[in-house]
Parts: structure tokens; C-alpha cells; sequence
């Protein structure tokens, strides 16, 4: 199973990428939105967890440009960032992300758990 | 229109009265007993953008009519007789004015007329949102390193990263502990920031807030029985699901269900009980206006000291006992539950007795939170 990773912060993309390799996903990482649209529609992974504040592009954006695309319209995509605004929360499940995760409330092994339970690998 | 002079003044009086109202910069205008213009200052004039000669009190309040009913103020003033205050500002034009209404009277005591004065509160309003936004966008900036902090201690102490020793581990956890308090803290001036600044999303759906209370309960546990405390649950069966947003329902039983396990000491008790109160019932002390679904939470805790009690739900505000008892409450909880419970038509009160226990109530209606709420703030 591969995972995209799409973070700026690289202390997070450090931790997100050893924690999900051990855990036994092959993973690639992007550092803005426009990185990782590219590496996604190259690489069509299993799974996106996609930041939302980011340099170039920003997520919300590099989501609606991936739902665009014939591959990318069912792409399965975790938000997984730190602005927690019920608007952007709407308009990412607007656009079919599974879910909206908020980062300094989740631990990184709840993390793991919620990305198997989307790829069903529970 | 007809200007009449008051009967208590001299001509020279009233030119050295008019000297004084002119020169103010709050917005003044004057009405005798028959609400007949007696006397408009410029900065009225400016501030409403009618001219004197035809200002009257029905311009003035259909002016103020979409926010503002004027003439309810007039009525409870003269009522009360005393100056009334619309708290919550006018917006005219790009302004935003404080409404005061006093009733003017002889020395013995007839109506004269009443004074209607416009104070300008447009920057403290600017200064108090700034104020506001600047905590939401700094709590969100707070939470990037928090995260990093919060997913490295976990890698540590994960097997992989090397075994470590028991002591090394212990000071781990204090990070952790210290760390996640600081996550918490953050998260409740978002919840602040979003109530002050009115962004608070409400989604409601059919909700069951007994197992709000259950959920939160079972988080508590580790606490729970580390401080062997009972917990006696009594979940009323009948209780229907009710429109509410889970994300605020949860804030507002978290905060009074964890205050009450925090502040009872080793060996306490804690009851939890949800049932349906119907309009008329005298819940803890307080009667319920509408059908309504009723936790109450009772504690064996600190209690609230009795000089403290009309402060416990004001920001940041922590009782002296509760300080000292609990050094790591940040003063939000209560204040969120209130303002929350204020906003959707709900309500929360306490009875209490230092030294023996409190116990809160919260109320929703049977017909679920309203956006808009009950208004309990406004004028009654």
C-alpha cells in the first residue's frame, strides 16, 4: 500500500514518514499542493493525507484540482492539518475527503489506525 | 414641529445648558413629557445624519428599528425610572453607537421629559475583535510546534526508538502531560475566540446526550480510578434524541463533568443523571421554562465558596479553593459552557456549599438548540 504525504513542515513529514513506513506503507512525500498533485496523478497512491496550509499551493486547492482529474475524482484523501475551521472542514467533505483530522489532537498511532480503516486493512 | 422650554429654566440658564450639550462629543437629544423635540446637539446631528429641525423620536427609531426597539427601551426607562442602556451597540451607518435613555425630572419628581444620549463604540469594538482574532490565528500558529512536540515523544517512547529507562520515560510523560495540557488550552481560546467573534459553525442533528455523558465519562477513567471516585450514572431511558452539534454538546458535558471529577477528592463521589424536565419543575433549585432534557452532575468536590459564586463563568476567573486544590484549570471551561448554552437556547446553573460539593445543571429544550438562542442577554 502506498501513501502520499503532503506536508511543508518538515519535522511533521519526518515523523508522518518513519511512523507510516514502520507501520508498513510505502510512502511518498511532496512538500506544497502543487508537488503533490503532480506525485499523486504520477504515482496514483492508495491513499492522501494531504495538508491544507502550505507554501506554492495550498490543499484545499491541489483537492479541487485533483477532483478534476479521471483518477484523481475518487483518490481517497485524509486532511490532516491544524486550522480547524468548520468551513474549510465542510468544503474538504464537499469534496469527498474521507476525513478531517485536526493534527495536535491526534496521535500518530491513531493516525496509522485511521488510514488503515479507510485503505480497509483494519 | 413645536420646541417647548422646560418650565424649570431661565433663558439664561437654558442658553449656558445648550453651551454644555453643544460642546460634548456623545450625541445628545432632549424630548419634554409629550416626546416633542426640545433640543438636538451637532453630534446627533452628525451621528444620525438628520438635521434638527427635523429630528423627532419616530425618525430616531425607525432609524435604530432593525436592531433596536427604541420605544421598548423608552417604556422600561420611564418604568424604572432610571437611565437604560442598550449594551450591545446600534450600528448606524459604519458606526456603531451605545444607546442611553434617561428620564429627566422636577424636583419633585414630575416627568419633564428623558435624555437620549449616542456614545460611539465603533474602535472598542474594532480593538476587541482584533484582540479576538489575533488569539484565534496565534492558537492556530501554537499548534504546529505543539504537534511536532506532542508526535516526537510519542516516537520516543515507542519501541523502535531504543529502550528507555524507567526514569527517562517518567520525564517523557511530564513532557507529554505538560504538552497536551498546552493542546487543550489552545483548543479552548479557538472555542473563545469563535463565540466572541460569532464564527461558532452550529450543525445540529439528532443527538443523545446520554452518551455524551458516557463518552466523557469513560475518557475520565484513568483519573477516575486513580482518585477511586464513585461514579453513579442514572441515564433516564425515555429520553428522546434531540437536534444539537455534537462538537458543542461535547464541550459543554466534557467541561462539567470533568470539573467535578477533578475537584473531588480521593474516595468521592460523582453523579451523573440525565432525565427530562418538564416546563414548570424545579430542577436543582431553578424552574425549567420549557420542556427540556436535564443533566445534572453532583459532586463530593471543593464546592464554591460563597463570595465566589456570581463569578464562576466569567473568563479566565477560577475559584481561590479550585486553585489551589488544581493548579492546571485554565478558567475556560465554565465560561465556554455558558456562552455556548447562552447562543443555542440552553441553560446552566449551580447550587453549592463550600467544602461539601457543587452540583450543575445544564438544560437544552426538547426542540434542540437554537441558532439565535433563548436570548437570555437581551433586555427583559
Amino acid at each position: 500500500m502506498t501513501t502520499l504525504i503532503v506536508e511543508d513542515e518538515p519535522a511533521m513529514l519526518r515523523a508522518l514518514t518513519e511512523t507510516l513506513t514502520r507501520a508498513g506503507f510505502t510512502v511518498l512525500e511532496a512538500h506544497n499542493g502543487q508537488e503533490g498533485l503532480a506525485v499523486a496523478l504520477r504515482e496514483h497512491p492508495d491513499l492522501i493525507l494531504l495538508d491544507l496550509i502550505m507554501p506554492v499551493m495550498d490543499g484545499m486547492t491541489m483537492l479541487r484540482q485533483l477532483r478534476e482529474d479521471a483518477w484523481g475524482k475518487t483518490a481517497p484523501v485524509i486532511i490532516l492539518t491544524n486550522l480547524s475551521d468548520a468551513a474549510k472542514a465542510s468544503e474538504a467533505l464537499q469534496h469527498h475527503a474521507f476525513d478531517f483530522l485536526v493534527k495536535s489532537d491526534w496521535k500518530l498511532e491513531d493516525v496509522v489506525r485511521k488510514v488503515r480503516e479507510r485503505l480497509g486493512d483494519v | 414641529m413645536t420646541t417647548s422650554h422646560p418650565p424649570i429654566l431661565d433663558p439664561q440658564q437654558l442658553l449656558f445648558e445648550r453651551a454644555l450639550v453643544e460642546g460634548m462629543q456623545d450625541g445628545v437629544a432632549l424630548f419634554d413629557a409629550h416626546q416633542q423635540t426640545m433640543l438636538v446637539n451637532t453630534a446627533m446631528e452628525r451621528m444620525t445624519g438628520l438635521p434638527r429641525t427635523a429630528f423627532d423620536l419616530t425618525e430616531f427609531t425607525r432609524l435604530c428599528a432593525p436592531h433596536c426597539d427604541v420605544p421598548h427601551l423608552l417604556d422600561r426607562a420611564l418604568r424604572e425610572m432610571r437611565t437604560t442602556t442598550l449594551e450591545e451597540g446600534v450600528p448606524i451607518a459604519r458606526f456603531t453607537y451605545q444607546l442611553a435613555i434617561t428620564p429627566w425630572y422636577s424636583p419633585d419628581g414630575a416627568l419633564i421629559g428623558v435624555v437620549l444620549v449616542l456614545h460611539d463604540i465603533t474602535h472598542l469594538q474594532e480593538v476587541a475583535r482584533a484582540k479576538t482574532e489575533f488569539i484565534a490565528l496565534a492558537s492556530h500558529q501554537l499548534r504546529t510546534p505543539l504537534t511536532t512536540i506532542n508526535w516526537y515523544i510519542e516516537m520516543l517512547c515507542a519501541p523502535d526508538a531504543g529502550t528507555l529507562t524507567d526514569q527517562q520515560r517518567a520525564y517523557c510523560e511530564e513532557i507529554a502531560r505538560s504538552s497536551q495540557r498546552m493542546v487543550a488550552l489552545v483548543n479552548a481560546l479557538l472555542n473563545v475566540s469563535r463565540i466572541e467573534l460569532g464564527t461558532l459553525a452550529m450543525e445540529t442533528e439528532p443527538t443523545d446526550i446520554r452518551a455524551f455523558a458516557r463518552s466523557v465519562t469513560a475518557d475520565l477513567q484513568p483519573t477516575i480510578a486513580h482518585k477511586r471516585l464513585v461514579i453513579r450514572a442514572s441515564y433516564d431511558p425515555a429520553i428522546p434524541e434531540i437536534p444539537a452539534d455534537p462538537k458543542l454538546l461535547r464541550i459543554v458535558v466534557q467541561n462539567v463533568v470533568e470539573n467535578a471529577v477533578r475537584y473531588t477528592p480521593a474516595g468521592g463521589s460523582v453523579a451523573i443523571a440525565v432525565a427530562v424536565a418538564r416546563a414548570g419543575a424545579t430542577v436543582n433549585g431553578q424552574v425549567v421554562a420549557v420542556d427540556s432534557v436535564a443533566m445534572t452532575v453532583t459532586d463530593t468536590g471543593c464546592g464554591i465558596p460563597d463570595s465566589q459564586r456570581g463569578k464562576i463563568f466569567t473568563k479566565l476567573f477560577r475559584a481561590d479553593n479550585a486553585r489551589l486544590l488544581e493548579t492546571d484549570g485554565n478558567g475556560l471551561g465554565l465560561y465556554l459552557a455558558r456562552a455556548i448554552l447562552d447562543a443555542v437556547g440552553g441553560r446552566i446553573w449551580f447550587t453549592s456549599e463550600e467544602g461539601k460539593g457543587s452540583t450543575f445543571t445544564v438544560t437544552l429544550p426538547l426542540t434542540g438548540m437554537q441558532s439565535g438562542g433563548g436570548g437570555s442577554s437581551s433586555p427583559s
